[in-house]
This record gives structure tokens, sequence and C-alpha cells, in this order.
């Protein structure tokens, strides 16, 4: 025995790793415990990952320890992966549940049988929640938390009529970049685009730098593109770790052109989508919209058109009408003067007319009158003067002294001479006394003169 | 009125500008203020916008060439990739 073998016991390495492996399997034996660990250093081989398992305190490792998952268990780590949204990678927290194991060679590791997806969601949560703080504080009152929706600069972004010139950031190999595409070129609205092709993965340890890279790029020439799109979609459901990423997500929010966002998460938003002017749930919503947006635009364009044309239409029938109107009235105030004028010239000529043939009339009428009682009045004129002539006769006549001497009166005659006074009468005078049928020779007797 | 008076090249305006002025015209035809000159300049007016804004709306192609990870693409109504230099109108 040399003198270290005489002065203390001593062990081969073999020795302890065994005893330290008795120990082991005597602690844990074949039992799988639960333990909570943070990924690091993680590593893929056709046999399974490789990974270690860590425990910090303010960035400092208090513990660490190599684990694997070999290929048997890789479905369950598949259905975290759906689970959570997220691929197993480096920083993340997780559950797992594993047996312990100690190799002489290889020392201690942990065989990993599962991994609860719950408590990974819990973690991401955490980190969400973490990330919206921190946006809330870089950008304090310009980014805002209201009834649980994010209110960004770039959701009050006023929208252009037409979004036609798009920037677009994907993976040209992707199924989103695909989908988006073939959506655009086949809209029945016929709707053209120009889209410019920002290439970034969309997933893994280089999608947030690449995206950030292609907006940083977009922002140089912003004045060339209407609208950013920013589509993932069309694959894995796993990995959205970039979009719910801090830089990713300034960049949605506070970027000058609106973001429109198809991430293809189904199960919830990234905080790329809640920072964005509008999120959809894939790629080819994203083009529905962006065709649906523009026909509006060009439908309200011709309804604007249409409108025109009819209030034109309306004009224009409302000043043939007038013209019409215009005719009719003027016509109708010519043939309103020319009718008051035809019944002035008709009623000054019936006047004319009338007074001629009344003063005709009257004429006539004189001429009438003159032709009818012309005779009577000769007539009368006659038989006034046959009356006259008449009584002329008649006094004549009666004036006749043989008329008067037949009715009983006599002529007195006094030596021839015609005796009428009888003042000159004396008694005895001899006097002639004519009578009708003779003479008588008489004396006067007496002579009485009247009173 | 404006719209009747001034005619800016109808290529010129952006999508905007040829929608407030098809507005302002159909509402000068609305409101019956256009003589029957103006009424006919309008409406040929409105009719180049909307020929103007159309064409651009469906048959405009515009190829953006992107210098970093860039792909070029025209899509849309038809039109194939196509070779021009870029004319943003707004």
């Amino acid at each position: 025995m040399n003198f270290i073998e005489t002065a203390i016991k001593t062990y081969r390495l073999s020795e302890l790793t065994n005893r330290i492996g008795e120990s082991v399997g005597l602690a844990f034996g074949d039992e799988v415990i639960p333990i909570i660990g943070e990924i690091t250093n993680l590593k893929s081989a056709a046999s399974g990952m490789f990974l270690e398992l860590i425990e910090k305190q303010d960035d400092k490792v208090l513990a660490k320890v190599r684990a694997v998952i070999w290929k048997q268990q890789l479905a369950r780590i598949h259905a975290f992966e759906a689970s959570t949204g997220q691929r197993l990678k480096d920083g993340m927290k997780v559950l797992v549940r594993a047996a312990v194991a100690f190799d002489p060679l290889y020392g201690l590791s942990l065989k990993i049988k599962d991994i609860d997806p719950q408590f990974s969601i819990g973690e991401l949560e955490l980190q969400r929640l973490a990330i919206f703080k921190r946006l809330l504080e870089t950008y304090p009152g310009r980014i805002q938390c209201v009834d649980d929706q994010y209110l960004t600069p770039n959701k009050s972004l006023a929208r252009k009529s037409v979004w036609q010139r798009v920037a677009l950031i994907t993976s040209a190999n992707s199924d989103g970049y695909r989908d988006f595409i073939h959506e655009l070129d086949g809209n029945t609205s016929g709707i053209c685009y120009q889209v410019s092709l920002f290439d970034a993965a969309v997933q893994g340890v280089l999608a947030e730098e690449q995206i950030i890279r292609q907006f940083n790029l977009i922002f140089q020439r912003k004045h060339e593109f209407d609208v950013v799109v920013l589509v993932r979609g069309g694959g894995s459901q796993t990995d959205f770790s970039a979009y719910d990423s801090f830089n990713v997500a300034r960049a949605c929010a506070v970027f000058p052109l609106p973001v429109l966002t198809g991430i293809g998460h189904t199960r919830n938003e990234t905080i790329s989508d809640q920072m964005a002017h509008q999120s959809f749930k894939t790629p080819t919503k994203v083009a529905v919209f962006l065709t649906d947006h523009n026909f509006a635009f060009l439908l309200r364009a011709r309804k604007e058109a249409e409108h025109i044309q009819s209030f034109a239409l309306r004009n224009h029938s409302e000043r043939k009408a007038d013209g019409w109107r215009t005719k009719e009235t003027f016509g109708y105030v010519l043939a309103t003067v020319l009718e008051r004028n035809r019944k002035v010239l008709q009623t000054l000529a019936q006047e004319l007319y009338q007074a001629a043939h009344r003063r005709h009339q009257e004429r006539e009428e004189v001429r009438r009158h003159i032709a009818t009682h012309i005779g009577t009045l000769a007539h009368s004129g006659l038989l006034a003067r046959q009356n006259v002539l008449r009584l002329l006769f008649e006094s004549v006549r009666l004036l006749n002294p043989a008329l008067l001497l037949a009715q009983g009166y006599a002529v007195l005659h006094r030596n021839g001479e015609r005796l009428t006074d009888a003042t000159r009468v004396q008694a005895g005078d001899r006097l002639n006394v004519r009578v009708s049928n003779g003479d008588l020779d008489v004396t006067v007797n007496h002579v009485t003169l009247k009173p | 009125m404006d719209a009747v008076m001034t005619k800016t090249d109808a290529a010129t305006l952006t999508y905007e500008q040829m929608i407030a002025e098809l507005q302002q015209i159909k509402v000068g035809f609305e409101n019956r203020a256009y003589s029957l000159q103006q009424e006919e300049e309008a409406y040929a007016r409105a009719g180049e916008l909307f020929k103007v804004l159309e064409a651009r709306l469906l048959h405009h192609q515009e190829v953006i060439n992107t210098p970093l990870f860039g792909g070029v693409l025209a899509v849309g109504g038809g039109v194939g990739v196509g070779a021009g230099a870029a004319q943003a109108t707004q």
C-alpha cells in the first residue's frame, strides 16, 4: 500500500460513479418525476432531441442537467407543440416528466417522457403579458389598452381608398405566400395589384430578425406602398414566437403604413396581430379583404358615376321640358296676342260693319220709310188737301146762296143793292126778296133792330 | 363650378382626389348648379375621371424593384408580371 492508500480510503472513479448510480437508482428508481427547468442547448438528432435543463435566478445558473427525448417520445412532443403553438426551443420554460438516470460515462441525465403543455402555455402567457407591458411602457399614450383591446398608432392610420401597392413580408417558399398571391391573382373583381415581396423566414430563430429587417427596408420606401402585409400561415401551427416578440409587435404597432397580418394562428392572436392595423386568420383572408376593400371603392365610384348620369338625364329632361314649355308659352302668348288683336280687329271690323250697317240700315230705314211712307204721305197730303179742298168746296158750297136760299134763307135787295143792314131800311121801303125759287117784291112794314 | 373650371390631368390625381371630384360633380348636377354648357363639361369630366379610375384599378400594372430579399410581382385582374418604371400616383 502506498502513502495514499494507507492514509485514507480511496475509490476508483468507476466505484464512485457506480455508487452515485446506485444512490440515484435508490432515490428515484424508474419513477417519472415532474421537473421544472428552462431549455438550453437544444439539438435534434436522428435518435431524438438532446438538451440541457437549467434553473436560473437573476440570470445566474443555479443548476444544469442534461436531458434527452428519445424519438419514441417525439409524438408527445409534437402534441405539446400543437397545444402551445410553440416549438421547443432554447429559453423555453417547461414542466417535464422525466426519469432520472445516471451513467458512469455521461453522468446525470433526465430521460424526458412528456412535457406539460398547460404549464408552458401559462409561461408563454406570462411572457406575452410582459411584452404587452413593455410595449405600453415604451410608447406611453401611443399604445393603450382599452377594454382588453390595444389601441396603436398603426390602428389609427387613415385608410386609403385603394390598397393596391402591397409590401408583402413572408417567405417566398411558404404556403402563406402562395395562398395570398393565388387569392389576389384570381380575384373575380378584376382588381389589379402590385405586390413587392420582402422575403423573410416566418419561423425559426432567424424569423424575428429578418422580419424586422424587411420592415426597415419598407420604411425607407414607404411612399411606394399603400399597405404592408405580414403573412405566415398555411404550414405548421407551431413557432409563432417571432410574432409574439417585442420587436415585430412594435413594428406592427408604430409602422407608418397600415399593417395587415395573416399569421395563421388558429388558436389565438399573436401580439403582432393585436398591434397591427387589422388582423386576419389566414393569408387568404387578407387577400380577400384587400380585394373587398378595393372593390368597394370601385362600386362607390361607379355609384357616383351613375348618380351623375342619372342627375344629368334628369336635368336634360327638365331642360327639354322647359324648352317645350317656353315654346308653348311663347306660342300661347303669341296666339293670345294675335287672338286678342284679331278679336280687336274683328270687333273693330264688326263695329265698323255694324256702324256702317246701322248707318246703312238707318238710311235704308229712312229710305224704306221714305219709300214706304212717301205714298202715304203724299196720299195724306192729297187727302188733307182734298179735305181742305173738300172743306173749301163744302164751304164754298155752303156759301152757295142758292143752298142757303134753299134752306130758307133770302137775299134782300133794294134798288138793286144787296141789303144787309136793317138800319138802312125804313118802313115802307120796297124791297126785292129773292128766295130759292123766285123773287118777291115786298114792302117794309116795320123795322125792328136787334139790341 | 371648380370641378368644371379646374381641369387637372386626371392621370395625375389620386383615387381620393378623383372620387372627391366625382362627388363634387354629382352635387353640382344634383343641385342643378350648372349651366347647360357647364353640365356638358362636367359630364365629360366625370366620364374622363371614371375612365381613368377604372383603368387604374382594373388594368394598371406597376413593377417595383425590391433590392434585397425581394421578388417583384404584379398580380390580379389577369395582368401578369411585366417590366416598367414605378409611377406612384397616390
